[in-house]
This record gives structure tokens, C-alpha cells and sequence, in this order.
């Protein structure tokens, strides 16, 4: 068993999703509650990954960060060694190509809370940052959660980005589903069929933790309660 | 008499679709009642008060501090505006305990009103004496899905006067409540404002009730305000137009 690859990508999940949760949750409350006119194209840019191939984030992502670049060179010198081909290059393709799936269930979740429950706050004095942090938050708890556990399993079957950003160094960045890769590629198919089957049982695992959120006891949401409550009509 | 200074005045002008609000008004007595069919324009009105709804036009002032002002482009927030508001539907933050939501409310305006915490021995002091006048403390600890509708309300109210405000603004918190609990949580809420000196402004249907507590009348219809001044004059006016236009009717 490739137990270097399993805890490769398990820490790699784990880093991602740590990072996700930091970038994604301000951005998702800004696309949720701000009026900006900008809304459409940030909203854009952080669904791309939902659409692109990944190869083309991982190109991009190389040229970005590897020596040509002003930033790739600058990056390097403070850390000591390239980004590209390092676990931390790995991190940050991880966190851009799992953006969307750790933003959108957020905004889902912060745009489900009654707007009159956060008018009610505003009328308490508090401010947009304690609503948040207070109310938005707490409410949202089951969509952070999805959040959390999709950008896990969607980091943990990441192949394109990594093999593109990362190719293939056993314990920096030979993931498990390159480690697959490589396998099939050697015809060593007993090998291939455990790290398939550890895959399955990895992403089948999380997501069966992710329904038994949804359909047990946090699907009776509290951010729900009152959602019919409309806001006391536009008139009087 | 002489006339007695406002300490509110706002003209607010704004256009929707099948629905126009053109309304001048000036607060200056303690208690205001808001009378008029439904669909006139009192809830939009009191929304543009507290700076949830901005005006398309206009300006209001409470005191001596400028609230919105269309021409400057200016609106003032609700979290700074000071005013409360306690809608029909009591809407109770609901992963909080009954005691937990007063708090939140307690610890708001503590802070912006730039004062230090008085520390958690006086809060949890204020807040036992505000859930004994409002017939709470017994369910202080259960969250809002465990009580009934009239409790929620009793601890709307309770919330929206945790802290002293500049003006209380009620859009019929007590209408489907009982006689004899709307009866006694008035009671209760005129006191605690009248010590505190917090103007009112409340929504109402209700002719019975105008007469209940003394103040001004402020009657509205399509989006105007069509009368203002002491209850007996104004109810009487109104019922005066009714007959005459049922005499109408009938000729």
C-alpha cells in the first residue's frame, strides 16, 4: 500500500480545505450581502474552476509561479524554492481549483437566512460585522459544513492541476490518484485497483458524512425557522 | 397651548409601482399613533425612519442629527440610527436562548454608544429586572422554537427596549395577541418608556386602542398624511367623512 501517497493526500485535503475555509467564507458573504456591480464578475471568476479544464489552471498556475515571472521569481526567493513542484504549489492550485465548491454552498447558506432576522439586528444597533460573525454564521453552520466536506473530497480527487503543477515526487507530490495514474501506466493493476478502491472509499466515506449532515438532525436548519416570515409586507 | 417642538421631522417622497408615498411629517408628542387602512403606507414609512427602506426623496431628522438626505446622498445606517422597531412576526434570533437574545441586544448598544461594559454582574442584573417586567424569566433559557407565539413577542419587545433608543417605532407588535396580554404588555412598555422619556411611534387599526393612551393621531391614506392632531378630532373628522360619503352612497 502506497501509505505515502494516502497521507500525501490526506494532508493535502486537509491544508486545502484549512485554506478554503479563510478565503472562501469573507468571499461568499461579500457575494451574498454586497451591492456592488462588480458582483457578476467576482462571482464569475470564482466559478471558473467549475468550468475549465484543469489543465488549464495548472498551465496557467506553472507559468504563474515558476521562474519567468517576476512573481514566480519573487515567490521562490522568499521561500527558498520554487512553488511550482512543492507541496505549497500544490496548496495553492488545490485552493483555486475547490474555490467554487467551498463558495457556493456558503452563499446558498447565507442567502437562505430570513432578511428580516438581520434587519432585526441592524435594528439592535449591530454592525454588519457582528451580524456576521453573530448571526450569518451560526446560521449557516450546515452549509459550512458542506462547504468543508466538498472541498475536501474534491481536493482528494484532484488529478489535472496536480500532474500539470506538481508531476510526480513521491511524499511532496505524488498524490493518490497520480499514484494511480502511474500504476495504470506500469500495468501494475493490483496496485492500481487498491489506490482505485481507496479513492472510492475515501470520496463514498466523506460523502455519506455529507448526507447524513443534510438529511439528519442539521436538516432541521434553525436559519430556516421563520423563513416564511416575509418582511411584514413592503406597506403598511 | 403652544405648539410643542418636534424632535422628529422627515418629508419623504417615493414612487413604486401602483403605490406612491408623499408624506410630511413632524413628531412632538411622547406617544404618536399611526392610523390608516392597510396598504396606506405606514409600514414603508416607519422602514424609511429606521433606515431599512431609503427614500427616492427627502430628508429626515431626529433631534438635532440629520438621518438621510437624498440631496447630500446621504443615509445614515440603521445600526447607528438608534431607533427600535418591533414588527407583527416577533423575530427572535433562533440558535439563541430567550436570555441570549436580550444580551445581544444589551451588548449592542453598549457599544455604540462608545460607553465602557458596566461589567457582567450589571448586565445579568439589568437583564433579570427586564425579564421579570415582561413575564419571561421562566423560559430565560429555552430557545424560541420551545415557546409560544405570545412569549415570542413578550421577548421582542423585551429585546427591542433592552437598551434605551431614541424612538421606538411599533408596527402592530400586539395585534393576534389576546385582549388581556396586549392589555398588560402595554401597560408594561408605557411605563418603561415614559421613565425612560423614549418617544413612540405605533401603528394601529384599531380606533379603540388610539383612545387607550393619550397622544397625538396621525391618520394616513394613500401614501399621504391626510391628518394630524388629538385623537377626538381626528377620529371624528374621519367618522364624519365616512357618514357623508355612505349618505352619498345611498342617495
Amino acid at each position: 500500500m502506497d501509505t505515502q501517497a494516502i497521507l500525501l493526500t490526506l494532508r493535502l485535503a486537509t491544508v486545502t480545505t484549512l485554506a478554503l475555509m479563510v478565503i472562501a467564507i469573507p468571499l461568499a458573504g461579500w457575494l451574498a450581502f454586497s451591492a456592488s456591480r462588480m458582483k457578476p464578475v467576482v462571482a464569475a471568476i470564482a466559478a471558473l474552476p467549475l468550468v475549465l479544464p484543469p489543465t488549464v489552471l495548472g498551465y496557467y498556475l506553472l507559468v504563474a509561479l515558476g521562474p519567468t515571472t517576476l512573481f514566480g521569481r519573487g515567490l521562490a526567493e522568499m521561500l527558498g524554492h520554487p512553488l511550482a513542484f512543492s507541496f505549497e504549489g500544490l496548496v495553492v492550485g488545490s485552493v483555486l481549483y475547490s474555490l467554487p465548491f467551498a463558495v457556493q454552498p456558503m452563499v446558498a447558506g447565507f442567502r437562505n437566512i430570513n432578511p428580516a432576522l438581520l434587519e432585526t439586528a441592524q435594528l439592535l444597533g449591530a454592525k454588519p460585522s457582528t451580524i456576521f460573525r453573530d448571526i450569518v454564521l451560526p446560521l449557516s453552520r450546515a452549509s459550512l459544513l458542506t462547504s468543508a466536506l466538498l472541498s475536501f473530497t474534491h481536493t482528494v480527487g484532484e488529478f489535472g492541476v496536480v500532474l500539470m503543477l506538481g508531476g510526480n515526487i513521491p511524499g511532496v507530490t505524488r498524490t493518490l490518484s497520480i499514484a494511480l495514474y502511474d500504476q495504470t501506466q506500469d500495468f501494475n493493476y493490483a496496485a492500481a485497483n487498491r489506490t482505485a478502491l481507496l479513492l472510492v472509499g475515501i470520496s463514498l466515506a466523506t460523502l455519506m458524512a455529507l448526507y447524513t449532515l443534510w438529511f439528519g438532525s442539521l436538516n432541521k436548519n434553525t436559519s430556516r425557522a421563520g423563513s416564511k416570515l416575509q418582511r411584514g409586507g413592503v406597506r403598511g | 397651548m403652544a405648539e410643542p417642538t418636534a424632535f422628529l421631522r422627515a418629508v419623504l417622497r417615493h414612487r413604486m409601482p401602483g403605490f406612491e408615498l408623499d408624506a410630511q411629517i413632524a413628531l412632538s408628542h411622547s406617544w404618536t399613533w399611526l392610523f390608516g387602512p392597510s396598504g396606506a403606507g405606514k409600514t414603508t414609512l416607519l422602514r424609511m425612519l429606521c433606515g431599512l427602506e431609503r427614500p427616492q426623496a427627502g430628508s429626515i431628522i431626529l433631534g438635532r442629527e440629520q438621518l438621510t438626505d437624498t440631496l447630500r446622498n446621504f443615509q445614515k445606517p440603521t445600526c447607528e440610527r438608534g431607533i427600535g422597531l418591533v414588527m407583527q412576526e416577533p423575530l427572535l434570533f433562533p440558535h439563541w436562548t430567550v436570555a441570549q437574545n436580550l444580551l445581544f441586544a444589551m451588548e449592542q448598544t453598549s457599544r455604540t454608544s462608545g460607553k465602557e461594559m458596566t461589567g457582567a454582574f450589571d448586565e445579568r442584573g439589568k437583564l433579570d429586572v427586564l425579564m421579570e417586567r415582561f413575564r419571561i424569566g421562566h423560559i430565560a433559557k429555552k430557545k424560541p422554537v420551545e415557546i409560544s407565539g405570545g412569549e415570542k413577542q413578550r421577548v421582542a419587545l423585551a429585546r427591542a427596549v433592552a437598551a434605551p433608543a431614541k424612538l421606538l417605532l411599533l408596527d402592530e407588535p400586539l395585534t393576534g395577541l389576546d385582549a388581556t396580554l396586549r392589555e398588560e404588555l402595554m401597560t408594561t412598555l408605557r411605563s418603561l418608556l415614559a421613565r425612560r422619556g423614549t418617544p413612540v411611534l405605533a401603528v394601529t387599526h384599531d380606533v379603540g386602542e388610539v383612545f387607550s393612551i393619550p397622544g397625538e393621531v396621525m391618520t394616513m391614506e394613500e401614501g399621504r398624511i391626510v391628518e394630524q392632531g388629538p385623537a377626538k378630532i381626528v377620529l371624528a373628522k374621519q367618522r364624519e367623512q365616512l357618514l357623508q360619503k355612505l349618505r352619498g352612497d345611498e342617495a
